[in-house]
């Protein structure tokens, strides 16, 4: 019970049901630093996105100017070496944090009934954030990223049947070029973007309505469903 | 744990303790990662003028001596991360090796082209009949003010110009 002193905002659109619902959960005992590891993706996730949306202001995705203006904001605008690098570094973060938060969650069969859903949208959201890096790797319009996206693409064109559409698809043509720029700045600041964070509220929506997986103990068959 | 503010008001309860901590030291990081974010997003806006660099647009020993010339020069512009350059003008007055003067080429009421007329000593603006002498001075017509200089250095006999320096009204006019 806390004290009874509601605020103005309290008064009028009573939020406490959904603060309670949200923080004041049971969890499980033996939750410990291991569980934090989806916190910690997601907390990522803010930093791209806030770090992309000002590194949009700047860059420029036309082959003539996406080289230039990389080394505009590394070299000219205030902290652009340091929005461009937590942007650099985060996004390798959030793959590996990804990747571990998923082989936590296999390890620990906490994917099994009744959070198979959850399960199905985190491998989603894995593949998403795989393409995100994948298609930000070419925006900096450099040697590494241009052969990166060669070899990249060329890979997606080797699939049996599909794979000479996918890769024009991906490319917006035969080759790399003005349109390929154009097309992964899409998918990386837009489509991506949006699917991810469409994605990360039903997997967080389904955290929060299931409950956290108690880690299983030898000799124990645990009771996967836990009292909200 | 509800009771804690009942207890006595100069007891912090553990719980009011660990919120506030945390709202501190949440605030304290959201401050120290939100300062570059903001300096990067203002950054157009409080960068300040970037000097002009001097362009050689001529050799003093190239231009007659007293006679105004349009002299024609090229200019790196930096717009961003874009360079171009610029096709520029100026009407340039040797006076001797060491004096020399250069105008801005558009004319101090509306930015008319204005051209050298020999026969009267005398700078015309064909638009509205403004009239400038050789220093610049508006001598008739409705130039508010003498014309515009540039930034000017004589250098071992080369002529750099920078940036156009509007020239206030009166002063020289009245000189
Ligand atoms: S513009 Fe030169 S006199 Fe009006």
């Amino acid at each position: 019970m806390r004290v009874k002193k509601e605020g103005w905002l309290e008064e009028r659109v009573n939020l406490e049901p959904i603060r309670a619902s949200l923080l004041d959960r049971k969890i499980p005992k033996g939750v410990g630093w291991l569980q934090t590891l989806g916190s910690a993706t997601l907390i990522t996730f803010v930093a791209l996105v806030v770090t992309g949306v000002m590194l949009t202001m700047n860059y420029s995705n036309s082959p003539d100017h996406a080289y230039d203006s990389v080394q505009y904001i590394e070299n000219e605008v205030t902290y652009g070496w340091l929005i461009r690098g937590v942007h650099h570094w985060a996004a390798s973060g959030m793959v590996v944090l990804a990747v571990l938060h998923g082989l936590r969650t296999l390890f620990s069969g906490a994917y099994k009934y009744p959070r198979e859903l959850t399960w199905i949208v985190g491998v989603l959201l894995l593949l998403l954030v795989m393409g995100a890096a994948f298609t930000g790797y070419l925006l900096p319009w450099d040697q590494k990223a241009y052969w990166a996206t060669v070899v990249g693409t060329n890979i997606a064109g080797e699939v049996p049947v599909v794979g000479g559409f996918v890769l024009k698809l991906l490319r917006g043509g035969e080759s790399i070029g003005a349109v390929t720029l154009v097309r992964f700045y899409s998918l990386h600041a837009a489509i991506i973007p949006i699917l991810i964070t469409t994605l990360i509220s039903i997997h967080l929506f389904l955290v929060v309505r299931i409950g956290i997986a108690a880690p299983q103990r030898r000799g124990k068959t645990h009771s996967a469903v836990e009292s909200r | 744990m509800g009771n804690a503010k009942q207890q006595g008001t100069d007891q912090i309860g553990r719980r009011i303790f660990l919120r506030n901590s945390v709202l501190t030291i949440g605030g304290a990081i959201a401050a120290i990662l939100g300062y570059p974010v903001v300096r990067y997003f203002i950054f157009p806006a409080v960068k300040g003028e970037e000097a002009k660099a001097f362009t050689q647009i001529a050799r003093v020993s190239q231009l007659p001596v007293s006679v105004p010339t349009f002299v024609t020069y090229e200019e790196r512009i930096k717009d961003g991360w874009v360079v171009t350059t610029k096709s520029l003008g100026a009407w340039v007055v040797v006076k001797n090796e060491t004096s020399v003067v250069a105008f801005d080429p558009h004319c101090t009421h509306l930015g008319c082209a204005y051209y050298w007329n020999p026969d009267r000593n005398r700078f015309l603006c064909p638009c509205h009949a403004g009239v400038f002498d050789i220093d610049g001075n508006v001598i008739s017509g409705p130039p508010p003010r003498p014309l515009d200089r540039l930034e000017l250095r004589v250098d071992g006999g080369n002529i750099l110009v920078g940036k156009t320096i509007t020239s206030n009204s009166g002063q020289q006019k009245n000189g």
